[in-house]
């Protein structure tokens, strides 16, 4: 019995502490491997294209963007070796247009509407990535530029959980390294964006999804250093007898440890920036961003082959600096009704302006503004039988900067324009009539050049060929010749901005014709001055008119 | 009475009382709030402990410790994962330490390693989402957590269907970052020294740490249905036998029982043990 219970002691202190391995990890399934994807444009959840041959053409860009795409996010083709789909098809509203891929665990929906241009790639239905570019009528257009493509591609990879694919046929030995395309590889001579440095290190590893906790789990291989950065260089080629300067080779090196491609001969493995998905998130859409402000500019001028071509000599991007903007003339007639002598004068005026507005480029924002009212002469009557020769002309220069924000619902955007300018005005005015409407009293108003400081506030909807505004202002014009004159102004209106007309070209610029047509009411409240009477005391003598104005006038946009 | 007398003279009955008793005043200086516990009843009558069958494993070649730790199931941590910073919106920034350091520490598993530090970093879409605590342990796959911020408390969380309900103890965090002081500042916020994992008879595994397994000829109070408790109160430490250490590794001890209080005919699975604290020669 002894000999028996002593056995048994043995037999479970070396069950405990000898000879049994300890298990060490958790096997969660197979190492996840590359798979496909299905890139989708949803046309219904995106602008309306009411016209239809418009619509063909934005289906046709997508074609030409989404081939970009996928082939920049297939195993190892985009910059620095990020891609990790296989295969890829591309789809408009779910209908396939290009591809073999019928089916994919992947989507990527691309959506184009007001509040961004949103890539969104799922797994299923879990988000794995997205990226929200500015809005814009080209962006499926400008989606054919290969090095915007790249940018776009790195930031949705950089959030996955896995972005380069790796295998042993990749290491060069004896040196052990791996190469990867650089990603200022160019169709032209040279870059045109601002790309972040390649990741200093690469972690490798295999990677399993783990379905009872819904997360990746890994096994680490090792790390990959950058070794060295070797920069495209420009070479030439004879195209259809021309020659043509472009950036070929170029490449980022990394080293792996040894036992890493020891690994790796057993199988595929991921790897990732050091840093982790996500880490640059912040940086790497702010790039792609920038690209495609950058590139919507020379579209929305016509100007994409030039700039897709390399064409952006300081020239160039002068005129892409003010690109998007306006300049027009507009002439209206006094509409309101007119009441007693100054009404008979005031219904005899007209308005004329000068309007440039920058819309986009560093010099968004700018406004200039040259109001005339040319002058009106009238013999009014007056309350003792004569004659009172009344006239009233005023000119203003006004510039301002606008700064607009977007607004949730009804409007686009609000606008908020503060102003400075100067307002010369000139009149001799009745300021007051008997009961019959005839002038007792008239004055001059001669307040010379006034400064003058505006607000603005506006609201603005924008179509895709017109933009309508409403706004309110109040202009306050200070006499710099008389002591206590002034002038000030509280206006609302609304302007319509209609794309019309023939587009031409002037030095290599393409133009736009448009018209304008707005509604001005104006208040207008005059003070003489301070002046001194008979008696020793002090005067102040003014008046307050009404104006409505009606315009129309064309433009020239850029 | 057969099967214990290959170890235990009557002399060492006799030795054991006499260290039982003379752990009290040990046990009072380690936990300043706890009153003597009371030994367990009628010790002078040695009940023959009925052999009950052994945990059942799921892998049944798996007979290691660490074996019988993963397919147990008890009131007590079995996988740790101690955490530095847990930002709400951010992945959990975990404790940097050897893995292998771990394994030789203490009975239960430490979490922390670089392929979790990794892991966080892949799965950080989903783990941002969630609670902290509930994110580290979800992605650490541990039931247990130790938030160890660098200023202000420890404490200790441990899994629940609810994060209010799970923090199980706030106390002032461990003077050294290392890991036999964060090991310690553990059984210390417990309340307790080991846990019974498996058993033969008297024959029992417990799971402890390296430090308090250090010494010799150890003896052990077992606490009275303590295996429905994961932290002992001050109040809970009445003892149901005395246990003697007959070998250990790392944080396993082979402890066989000297003799069970009156009316106990078994340690459960998942009892807890007060250990004689030795003082190194």
């Amino acid at each position: 019995m002894r000999l028996k219970v002593r056995n048994s002691l043995k037999n479970f202190l070396g069950l405990c502490f000898f000879g049994i391995p300890i298990p060490s990890g958790v096997a969660y399934g197979q190492n996840l491997l590359p798979e496909s994807l299905i890139i989708d444009y949803d046309g219904k959840k995106s602008e309306k294209i009411p016209d239809k041959k418009a619509a063909k053409a934005v289906e046709k860009d997508f074609k030409n963007a989404c081939n970009n795409l996928g082939k920049a996010m297939l195993l190892g083709k985009g910059p620095c070796g990020v891609g990790i789909f296989s295969s890829f098809s591309c789809s408009v509203n779910g209908k396939k247009i290009s591809g073999k891929v019928s089916k994919a665990v992947w989507k990527m929906s691309i959506i184009n509407k007001k509040s961004g241009s949103i890539f969104d790639l799922k797994k299923g239905e879990t988000p794995m990535a997205n990226l929200n570019l500015p809005y814009s009528e080209t962006s499926m257009m400008v989606l054919r530029d290969p090095e915007l493509i790249d940018l776009i591609a790195y930031q949705l990879l950089e959030q996955m959980p896995y972005a380069i694919y790796i295998n042993a046929k990749k290491v060069k030995e004896p040196n052990l390294t791996v190469t990867f395309r650089h990603w200022q590889t160019s169709e032209t001579k040279s870059f045109k964006y601002k790309v972040p440095d390649p990741p200093s290190e690469l972690t490798i590893y295999t990677l399993q999804w783990d379905q009872e906790q819904s997360v990746y789990r890994t096994s680490i291989l090792g790390v990959a250093t950058l070794k060295q950065t070797l920069k495209p260089k420009v070479q030439t080629k004879k195209v259809k007898g021309k020659s043509i300067s472009y950036l070929k080779g170029g490449s980022v090196i990394y080293t792996i440890p040894k036992d890493v491609l020891e690994q790796l001969k057993k199988g595929p493995a991921w790897a990732h920036s050091s840093q982790g998905p996500g880490a640059n998130n912040e940086e790497l859409t702010k790039f792609a961003t920038n690209a495609k402000n950058e590139i919507d500019g020379f579209a929305k001028n016509d100007r994409l082959e030039q700039f897709l071509a390399g064409k952006t000599g300081l020239v160039d991007n002068f005129l892409e600096s003010a690109a998007s903007g306006h300049v027009g003339i507009r002439y209206g007639l006094q509409v309101l009704p007119a009441e007693g002598e100054l009404g008979r004068l005031l219904d005899d005026t007209s308005l004329f302006n000068l309007v440039a507005e920058f819309r986009g480029g560093p010099l968004k924002g700018v406004r200039y503004y040259y109001d005339k009212l040319p002058e009106s002469k009238m013999n009014l009557n007056g309350s003792d039988g004569g004659v009172v020769k009344a006239r009233l002309a005023f000119a203003r220069h006004v510039i301002g900067y606008s700064w607009d924000f977007q607004f949730p619902f009804l409007i686009d955007r609000i606008t908020v324009d503060p102003k400075i300018g100067v307002w010369t005005f000139n009149a001799f005015l009745p300021v007051s009539q008997d009961e019959n409407g005839l002038v007792t009293k008239s004055q001059e108003f001669n307040l010379g050049s006034t400064a003058t400081v505006a607000i603005e506030i506006g609201g603005e909807i924008i179509g895709s060929w017109y933009t309508l505004r409403g706004f309110y202002a109040n202009d306050a014009g200070f006499s710099l010749i008389k002591q206590g004159a002034r002038v000030v102004s509280n206006r609302f209106g609304g302007d319509a901005f209609f794309k019309a007309g023939p587009t031409f070209t002037l030095f290599e610029v393409p133009f736009k014709t448009a018209l304008l047509g707005s509604f001005i009411y104006e208040s207008v409240s005059i003070r003489r001055g301070v002046g001194e009477i008979e008696d020793g005391n002090t005067e102040i003598t003014g008046i307050v008119y009404s104006v409505g104005y009606a315009q129309g006038g064309v433009a020239i946009s850029w | 009475m057969v099967k214990r007398s290959f170890i235990f003279s009557p002399t060492g009955h006799f030795l054991g009382y006499l260290l039982f008793f003379a752990m009290f005043p040990k046990l009072g200086d380690a936990q300043t709030a706890s009153p003597v516990p009371a030994p367990p009843a009628q010790p002078t009558a040695v009940q023959p402990s009925t052999s009950q069958p052994p945990p059942v494993p799921t892998n049944p070649a798996d007979q290691s410790p660490e074996g019988l730790l993963k397919n147990v199931v008890g009131l007590f941590p079995k996988r740790v994962v101690l955490v530095e910073a847990l930002e709400e919106g951010e992945v959990p920034e975990f404790f940097k330490m050897d893995p292998a350091l771990g394994k030789k520490a203490t009975y239960f598993e430490i979490a922390n390693s670089p392929q979790l530090d990794w892991e966080a970093k892949l799965n950080y879409k989903k783990i941002s989402s969630m609670d902290g605590i509930k994110g580290a342990l979800h992605l650490s796959r541990a039931d247990t957590l130790v938030h160890m911020p660098k200023k202000g408390d420890w404490s200790l969380y441990r899994e629940s269907s609810s994060a209010a309900k799970s923090k199980v103890i706030s106390r002032p965090g461990a003077a050294m970052r290392d890991l036999p002081s964060i090991t310690k500042w553990i059984f210390e916020a417990l309340n307790w020294d080991g846990v019974v994992l498996g058993k033969d008879g008297d024959n029992l595994v417990v799971g402890s740490s390296a430090e308090i397994l250090k010494g010799e000829q150890l003896q052990s109070l077992a606490v009275d249905d303590s295996h429905t408790k994961y932290l002992l109160s001050a109040t809970e430490r009445k003892g149901s036998g005395l246990l003697s250490l007959v070998k250990s590794s790392g944080g396993f001890g082979y402890f066989t029982v000297i003799f069970l209080g009156a009316g106990i005919k078994s340690l459960p699975v998942g009892t807890k043990l007060i250990i004689e604290k030795k003082k190194a020669p």
